[in-house]
């Protein structure tokens, strides 16, 4: 929702997001030194429900941080407890503290007690002895980094300061969560296109045109739902583009159809006005050129040879050589070349097959071992791939042996 | 139902225009500079496309109801072994194409629906060449005529308006491959008789010999060599494109 009121306010809000993109900002004061060494271990939800998704950065080196209206609403209740740590051991004497600015202020980082406008007015972490260098935690309301409803409708940023004093310097580093509780607008929803089997569903959506990043959704539903029901149906999920083909619909059925916008930080726009429309049936053009009294030639498919010897494209053999196929040959290059090689060369072969019974039957004679083997190796478990040529190389060896005993036998008979 | 094509004349014209732009080099040459050896022609071109599949039927014509009657573009490329060099060019050619026509599916009362549906088509083919460019070679003339034969394999899928292999109601599925052969007549505009120092050099530099312009005419018999059980993807094709021969 960042660059919506103004330039200058968009040029301060992008100014935050690249700094919770490196994850630790300097303190807002120029010149103002970090912590030496400083690292942000996770952040972590306590309390039901409180696990946070990844959006909130809460793992150690995540680059960002966003609290968005679902997260919001879901979250309203936990505590957040932040660890950190330094990269050496503090001086003796050190200590340090925590300040929350306000959703979209700051809070002065040069000392303990000036808190400044724009700042809460109680500092998260008083000021406490600096003993360790690992593992220092602090947790603080999940609420407060939000700061008021979550209906706001507004994109703001809170900045969680740490501030270290050792001897007399001050040093800082500032956590920054980006709180949008602002939703796109609704897109506008246009007339639907009735296909075979499916709608294509389309919209404009001129007011969230200064939107980074927006995506779309389509819900979609036999029945009317609203934006209280529609989770409790069919949706898309995220669409980059200003239509959808919703597929695999029953033709002559009344669909219902909505379509909401989603911003970078996966806030939802509430629902387009609903639309509906039903799938009819058409012919495509092979059907067309199937259908009728005056039935198109084509019969389709590669299985030419099978098809021709078994009679039927479905027959349970070409089924399983087509598995066999698709498992095995076209998974590697020579495999590729082999079913190329064949589909060049089959057809023809394959009419005159078809043709000639006494060729059926001996074709299907001949295709046995290889529907034997294909159907074998299609039963294998996952994983067990190399045996296939293997098995294949063992058989090639099996009949090469066997044919020379045959002909040797031949020879000496 | 097929409309004159007026491409061929027009593009012939244009050949025929630059030819006559070409300065009086045509009389026999000073001796050429040593050419590097010629093996091998790449040709890329284009032309319009049309299947025959409507030729099929009596009563109706399912490929203009949903693609409608206007032509396609069809892009071929091939590679030819030159493997005999005496009077003229005899080559081995092997070649990939792509088409796609677009169109939209039927409803129930014969009107076009708002649904796509296309068709895929990818052809493969082999081809015994013969090229006249003896005077070409020898005299620098810019024309070499050719012909061309050879078999076909057309790989061809149509999808319905979900983008899926279209399925009849009977359960044929939209997809396949469908041979046959062809016959091709043409014409090439040597280049290099243009800007004869830069063949030179192109020759000298890359190893390219020659660069052509050319026009040809196909005659396509894709129907599984007259297969009941096939679609007829024949067609009759004028292409035109460049050529460089290495």
């Amino acid at each position: 929702m960042l660059g919506s009121e103004g330039m200058k306010t968009d040029i301060h809000l992008r100014s935050l997001v690249f700094l919770a993109a490196v994850g630790i900002a300097m303190a807002p004061h120029p010149g103002r030194a970090a912590v030496t060494g400083f690292e942000l271990n996770g952040l972590e939800g306590v309390g039901d429900g409180c696990d946070f998704p990844e959006r909130f950065g809460g793992s150690l080196g995540a680059s960002s941080h966003v609290v968005n209206i679902q997260d919001c609403n879901e979250f309203l209740t936990c505590t957040v407890v932040a660890e950190w740590s330094l990269g050496q051991e503090p001086a003796s004497g050190s200590s340090w503290a925590v300040k929350m600015s306000e959703p979209g202020g700051a809070c002065v980082v040069t000392d303990f007690t000036t808190l400044g406008t724009g700042c809460q007015d109680v500092l998260t972490v008083p000021q406490t002895t600096l003993a360790a260098s690992t593992n220092i935690e602090f947790s603080f309301a999940y609420s407060d980094l939000v700061g008021g409803p979550c209906s706001v409708g507004k994109d703001r940023a809170t900045n969680v300061s740490i501030i270290v004093l050792e001897g007399t310097q001050y040093t800082a580093n500032t956590i920054t969560f980006e709180v949008d509780l602002k939703a796109p607008l609704a897109p506008v929803l246009e007339e639907a296109e009735e296909g075979d089997g499916n709608l294509k569903i389309s919209w404009t959506d001129s007011e969230n045109g200064n939107e980074v990043g927006i995506k779309y959704r389509v819900y979609y539903a036999q029945q009317k739902f609203d934006q209280a029901t529609k989770n409790d149906f069919r949706k898309s999920d995220e669409i980059t583009g200003n239509s959808y083909q919703i597929k695999n619909l029953e033709n002559g059925v009344e669909y219902w159809f909505a379509v909401v916008a989603i911003d970078e930080n996966d806030n939802e726009s509430p629902l387009s006005a609903l639309g509906s429309a039903s799938p009819v049936p058409v012919l495509d053009f092979f059907e067309a050129y199937r259908a009728g009294p005056e039935v198109g030639k084509e019969k389709g498919g590669y299985c030419f040879i099978a098809t021709a010897a078994y009679g039927s494209y479905m027959a349970d053999e070409v089924w399983t050589l087509r598995v066999f196929r698709d498992r095995f040959l076209l998974t590697s290059a020579p495999g590729r070349w082999f079913v190329a090689t064949y589909y060049a060369l089959s057809p023809p072969l394959a009419d005159f097959i078809a043709r000639h019974e006494t060729l059926r039957v001996l074709t299907r004679a001949a295709l046995w071992p290889v529907v034997t083997v294909a159907g074998w190796a299609t039963g294998l478990p996952a994983g067990f791939g190399f045996a296939v040529p293997l098995g294949l190389v063992l058989m090639m060896v099996a009949m090469v042996l066997a044919t020379r005993v045959a002909v040797r036998a031949w020879r000496r008979s | 139902m097929r409309t004159a094509n007026p491409w061929p004349v027009a593009a012939l014209a244009a050949v025929m225009v630059l030819a006559a732009a070409v300065p009086a080099r045509t009389a026999p040459a000073k001796a050429p500079a040593k050419e590097s050896p010629r093996q091998f022609m790449a040709e890329i071109k284009f032309g319009p496309w049309r299947p025959d599949v409507d030729k099929e039927f009596k009563t109706k014509t399912p490929w203009k109801d949903t693609f409608g009657s206007g032509l396609n573009l069809i892009t071929m490329l091939e590679i030819d072994w030159e493997f005999f060099h005496k009077v003229g060019v005899i080559a081995l050619g092997g070649s990939v194409g792509y088409s796609q026509a677009s169109g939209h599916g039927l409803l129930e009362d014969g009107t076009k629906s708002s649904d796509s549906t296309k068709f895929h088509l990818m052809p493969l083919g082999l081809s015994l060449i013969y090229r006249f460019d003896y005077l070409a070679q020898r005299y620098r003339f810019p024309f070499v005529p050719y012909v061309k034969g050879g078999l076909d394999a057309y790989l061809w899928w149509a999808l319905n308006g979900q983008g899926d292999v279209s399925k009849a109601a009977d359960g044929v599925s939209g997809k396949g491959a469908t041979f046959g052969g062809h016959a091709t007549a043409g014409l090439m505009f040597l280049l290099d008789a243009l800007a004869p120092m830069m063949a030179q050099t192109f020759d000298t530099e890359l190893g390219v010999n020659n660069t052509y312009l050319f026009a040809e005419f196909t005659w396509n018999w894709i129907d599984d060599f007259g297969s009941k059980s096939s679609m007829d993807l024949s067609s009759r094709t004028f292409m035109a494109g460049l050529a460089i021969e290495f």
